[in-house]
């Protein structure tokens, strides 16, 4: 096993657990608090990764989600995750991590062959190079496929672990735990606000874990973040979560927030929720993400060795890792010589420091001295050389432009670079929000400007450097939101940092010169992660992306999982430069969701399997499980489709099925079927309006079918009401319209109609309904001791009566949807499955056959009935399904009534229901299946009449029947369709009357 | 006309007893979370207008309760809920066995008045879901504040628990009673014993 070469020698990480994992194969020590990356620079493991389009050997260049170069494939098995930076990711015991994007090895990368074509392969040559023929795309889409990507999915598809998703509500939400967000969190907490803080490393502090320099109240800043964060775990009304990116800002302060719970854990302790989506809905939000640093666009910036001068700091600082024995520090600004301090009092060397600005002051300027650093003012290093580790740099003077070098370079060896080339403030959650930003020229990156949420940035997201200066606005800050959530008493605390000043005001050259041409003299990367050199920002620019939102598609900068952390304002700066304009006209793209990657898992939660959907089932359902029902799915209902008998056909069963309710009697659990109560003294007005037919008529004890249309005058649903008293309707819907319908009325009530006194209330599960159809209907009924006289005198066709069958209290409704005689029995839905039990029992006797709903499709298309949402499909009015005389020619108004008065609506154009017989008995043609007339067979563009709605073998009918909605179909009873299949048979059918069982409708008194 | 009946539930039809307690639990160790069935409790909605006088009274006097007085209030009295769910909506829960007269009572009195009255018994399950961690559970798939600060004792509302539509009351410290209708019960009780799963939690039958 190898051992930690790059350690400082009795730094605090040192005392901590050791710990192994596996990089590539090989066991590695680490220990507990090292995060990959520094782990890795530990070993003295410099290339950790393989760039995206070039393989060029990349090494890391950040310390935390800014991290662009190593991107990691963890975990084994199903666990296998890829493309996770080494920065995020925790050291644990046992852990198991691969380098991506190389073959067969990290070092021998055969797709480091592209480096030597790279001439060929600039910024969008996929667009340029895969146009033609366009016959070929096929072939390159196969290694265009397998070129594109970084890392590989697991090969086991079944993720073994648990997500979940929560909900959370608080006065103010807090995104970065750094030393802002901790001032914040420590002023709202102490003033009673609900606060919840959020942050993305596994400990509180930000860039102070980082830091060695700072005290804040006289303690060192490490110290004062245990002290504070101590005292906001006292506090009930604060929520802190660790290991958690706030990703997204949505509108009315909806922020999602990542939470990684199980990541850090090894294998054996993986038993808890791996990843948890926290759903937040925030009075006010604090933005407090910090700043990032940005590289310097050098040539050979990429090499590993070349490092961010802040990582560089941290790694040295926190984890007492020694990342290169021999330091250049190539600067713009002051930041940097507080690494070069760092480097030094860890004991390594630093050569110089090469630094783009023609002086320093301040602060800096007095303390540097007795560092007795080698200093290069106005000087930059132009290019890196080395391939898989930097082996030296050039050094240069630079022009006063910045535009050329001013001698020839100087060569230096060194192992390692640490460069810095300004800050950029985290805008990405501010730019969710719908904030606007704007371009501080004096600090060179844009800035927060108009809040369009209830938010702020503060710290670092707002632009503020100077740590006593962030403090103060971050107190301010603070204050104000206590005001805005009502907290009325401002905040006395207050807190003093002691800080070495440094100018963080930088001399930007955003593309360093380099003494050669354009393209000549090695690689300036701007995009790390998408291969994007400087090179490619101007040939864009020549071939006409001048926009930012194109240049960003075209040479794909900013993009991949790292969404241009590092590069966007290089990118938009270099091509305000060619195109001599200034930054702020040039503009930013756009943030986007999510921060940094998520999961799919999270996002998924727990609605997967058995939770992905409710099923519904009546409470008739146990029963139909017992009696070897087969279900099918309408809408959420898991209904029973039909009932086979041993090892009896799809067929055969609905055959039998169905000739059984017509000629014996017929069971079926109709419980699904919307029901709503309807009462008050205007109800019968009120569905006068809501149906097309007149209801105030309806006599009381009296059943009536009804059409309901939407405004356009196209059916929405149907069902029949009855009448219970005067003021109290029960109103059937379609068992999947049910919660729409009950919707609509409340929604017409309430908007337009709000002075009828009428209340609607869902009774749909209130009660089961039994079903009982066919000729021996009523002696089922009698020999389950009904109470109620059933004859056809006493007990009307369209009416209802109350009383008790087997002593269960019932409700009967004499209405039919097969057409043959029929009892539908509602009973409250406990006495369900009694009742349904009762009724099989004392059925036997008359052949009662259970039928499902496949049956119940068959039986009222033979008699003829539609089915809204298969006759129907948001286009069909009443007229088309030839249903005319359900519309009130008296009644002033009803929902739908203006628009059935269109001239279009009665146009022969339209699709009208028909039947439909094929010429061959036996052959049932397909529903959805389109028709054209006979005589257009023959044409190339093929004139499509209409499709088929329904279509069945019908046992009693004995041959196959359909339904079609067909142009002018009524016109065309008689003429021959033709119906094209995609096999190319086609199916020869004639138009007939939709009825094709008891047309004259005599069979629902019983025979 | 009007239909009535016995409005005592008989068959108790809830998946509840199929649901064993965790198994991790060990000896009398306190639960955070108790899902029970509330097994026999009567159900009714209520409409009327809140702002008539006489309406309040009426149904105080009949009902023996207070009316809560804005939309998401909830009064106890002898083991009746009243909840007010909607401007012109109330929800009547009771185990009394004198319900079924009060509510006669109360449609008598109403007559003269636009009122609806509608038993709906045997459209919902109750549960009833208490402990220390009940409020985290729910949580996980309630979007509404459950901060006790905001839904303490006597708060109810109508909302969704993961995909389901429940009415959620909160009757004391971290006690709920929620119901859902019957059809969704078992999708629901499932998602709640999955919720529970970093919990000591136990199914109670009444």
């Amino acid at each position: 096993m190898k051992t930690n070469p790059n350690r400082i020698p009795n730094h605090p990480i040192t005392s901590h657990k050791k710990i192994n994992f596996t990089f590539d194969g090989k066991k590695y020590s680490a220990f507990v608090g090292d995060t990959l990356a520094s782990a890795l620079l530990s070993n003295n493991i410099r290339v950790v990764g393989r760039s995206f389009k070039y393989h060029r050997p990349r090494g890391i260049l950040g310390i935390g989600v800014e991290e662009p170069n190593a991107l990691m494939r963890i975990g084994t098995g199903s666990r296998v995750e890829p493309n996770i930076p080494a920065t995020q990711i925790e050291v644990f015991d046992g852990l198991v991590v691969e380098s991506q994007n190389r073959w067969p090895s990290l070092r021998y990368d055969f797709g480091a062959i592209n480096s030597f074509f790279s001439r060929l392969i600039p910024a969008g040559f996929y667009y340029k190079t895969f146009m033609w023929p366009s016959s070929m795309w096929e072939k390159y889409e196969w290694f265009i496929r397998r070129a594109a990507g970084l890392g590989k999915a697991a090969d086991e598809h079944e993720d073994p672990d648990r997500y979940e998703h929560i909900h959370f509500h608080c006065d103010v939400l807090i995104a970065g735990g750094g030393l802002s967000g901790l001032i914040s969190a420590f002023i709202l907490g102490s003033a009673g606000a609900r606060v919840l803080i959020a942050d993305e490393k596994p400990e509180l502090g930000g860039n102070l874990l980082y830091e060695d320099d700072i005290k804040i109240d006289n303690s060192k800043s490490t110290s004062w973040v245990k002290k504070i964060e101590t005292q906001l775990r006292e506090m009930k009304n604060i929520t802190i979560l660790k290991r958690s990116t706030v990703f997204g800002y949505h509108d009315h302060n909806y922020i999602t927030i990542s939470e990684r719970c199980t990541d850090h854990l090894s294998e054996k302790d993986k038993n808890s929720t791996r990843h948890r989506l926290w759903k937040v809905r925030a009075k006010e939000v604090l933005i407090a993400q910090g700043m990032h640093e940005r590289p310097q666009v050098i040539s050979g910036n990429d090499i590993p060795g070349v490092m961010l001068s802040s990582a560089v700091r941290g790694y040295v600082n926190k984890f007492g890792v020694i990342p290169g024995r021999n330091a250049i520090i190539t600067t713009n600004n002051d930041d940097a010589y507080r690494t070069a301090i760092a480097l030094k009092n860890a004991g390594i060397k630093v050569i110089a420091i090469i630094d783009s600005r023609e002086k320093l002051s301040g602060e800096l300027s007095k303390i540097i001295k007795k560092h007795e650093f080698k200093i290069f003012l106005n000087h930059v290093v132009s290019t890196i050389h080395g391939k898989y580790s930097v082996k030296s740099v050039e050094v240069a003077p630079i022009t006063e432009d910045g535009s050329d070098l001013a001698a020839q370079p100087l060569k230096i060896y060194t192992d390692l670079v640490v460069m810095s080339g300004g800050w950029t403030p985290i805008v990405n959650l501010f730019s969710q929000s719908g904030g606007k930003l704007e371009w501080d020229e004096s600090n060179s990156f844009f800035k927060p400007s108009q809040y369009l949420q209830s938010c702020l940035c503060i710290g670092g997201s707002n632009g503020n450097f100077d740590m006593q200066e962030c403090i103060d606005k971050t107190i301010s800050q603070s204050n104000l939101i206590l005001r805005r959530i009502g907290k009325k008493k401002k905040s006395k605390i207050a807190f003093k940092a002691s800080y070495l000043n440094v100018d963080y005001k930088s001399r930007n050259i955003w593309h360093i010169p380099n003494g050669r041409i354009l393209g000549k003299g090695g690689k300036a990367f701007i995009d790390f992660q998408n291969d994007v050199t400087a090179s490619d920002i101007h040939l864009a620019s020549k071939e006409g992306y001048v926009s930012v939102e194109h240049l960003k598609r075209y040479t794909t900068t900013g993009m991949a999982t790292d969404q241009g952390k590092t590069s966007n304002i290089n990118a938009l700066a270099i091509l305000a430069n060619i195109l001599n304009k200034p930054i702020e006209e040039v503009g930013t793209t756009t943030f986007r969701m999510p921060y940094t990657p998520i999961t799919l898992g999270n996002i998924g939660g727990r609605d997967i399997k058995n939770l992905f959907d409710p099923v519904r089932v009546t409470r008739i359902n146990d029963w139909h499980v017992k009696n070897n029902a087969k279900f099918e799915h309408v809408g959420q209902w898991m209904r029973a489709w039909y009932y086979p008998i041993k090892n009896e056909s799809f067929q055969n069963t609905i055959d039998r099925e169905v000739f059984n309710a017509r000629n014996k009697a017929g069971i079926l659990d109709a419980s699904t079927l919307g029901k709503i109560d309807i009462r008050g003294p205007d109800a019968g007005k009120f569905l006068d309006l809501i149906y097309t037919n007149n209801w105030s008529n309806l006599k009381v004890g009296k059943c009536r079918y009804g059409l309901m249309l939407k405004d356009d005058g196209m059916v929405m649903d149907d069902g029949v009401t009855s009448r219970f008293s005067d003021d109290h309707f029960h109103m059937t819907t379609t068992t999947g319209g049910a919660a729409n319908v009950m919707n609509w009325l409340e929604e017409w009530h309430q908007t337009e109609w709000p002075k009828l006194k009428v209340f609607f209330t869902s009774v749909t599960e209130a009660w089961s309904v039994i079903s009982i159809s066919g000729p021996k209907a009523r002696d089922v009924l009698r020999a389950a001791h009904c109470s109620i006289d059933l004859s056809n005198e006493a007990f009307e066709f369209m009416s209802f009566k109350e009383g008790e069958i087997n002593g269960i209290p019932v409700r009967v409704f004499r209405i039919s949807f097969t057409g043959e005689l029929s009892f539908e029995i509602n009973t409250p839905s406990r006495y369900g499955i009694q009742l349904w039990e009762a009724l099989i029992k004392n059925g036997n006797q008359f052949g009662l056959t259970p039928y499902g709903t496949e049956a119940m499709h068959v039986l009222r298309a033979e008699r003829g009935f539609i089915i809204v949402g298969q006759e129907t499909d948001g286009t069909v009015s009443p007229i088309d399904l030839g249903m005319d005389w359900i519309i009130s020619k008296k009644k002033k108004d009803f929902i739908g009534k203006r628009s059935l008065e269109r001239a279009s609506m009665k146009q022969n154009d339209r699709k009208e229901l028909v039947g439909l017989l094929s010429d061959d008995p036996n052959t049932v043609i397909p529903e959805g299946a389109h028709a054209i007339d006979e005589k257009d067979l023959e044409l190339e563009e093929k004139n499509i009449l209409g499709h088929v709605t329904s279509s069945y073998f019908s046992s009693n009918c004995k041959r196959s029947i359909a339904m079609a909605l067909i142009k002018n179909g009524r016109a065309r009873k008689g003429n021959k369709l033709v119906i094209p299949l995609l096999n190319g048979d086609k199916i020869k059918a004639k138009i007939v009357n939709p009825v094709f069982f008891d047309p004259n409708g005599v069979r629902k008194n019983g025979i | 006309m009007e239909f009535s009946f016995q409005s005592k539930s008989t068959d108790g039809k809830t998946s509840i007893s199929e649901r064993p307690e965790n198994i991790d639990v060990i000896g009398n160790e306190e639960f955070d979370v108790v899902i029970k069935n509330d097994g026999l409790v009567n159900i009714y909605n209520l409409r009327g207008n809140q702002r008539s006088s006489t309406f309040r009274k009426i149904v105080q006097s009949s009902l023996d309760i207070n009316m809560p007085n804005k939309t998401g209030g909830v009064e106890i009295n002898d083991g009746k809920h009243l909840l007010q769910v909607g401007p012109d909506e109330w929800i009547i829960l009771s185990n009394s066995n004198n319900i079924d007269k009060q509510v006669l009572d109360l449609e008598k009195k109403l007559k003269k008045i636009h009122y609806a009255l509608t038993n709906l018994t045997d459209q919902y399950l109750v549960i009833n879901i208490s402990g220390e961690k009940s409020r985290w559970v729910l949580s996980k798939g309630c979007s509404i504040d459950l901060d006790p600060s905001v839904f303490g004792p006597k708060v109810c509302c109508q909302t969704t628990l993961a995909l389901t539509d429940i009415t959620l009351c909160c009757i004391s410290k971290n006690s709920f009673i929620l119901f859902v209708r019957n059809s969704f019960a078992n999708y629901l009780l499932d998602w709640i014993e999955d919720a529970s799963f970093d919990c000591k939690y136990k199914f109670v039958q009444p």
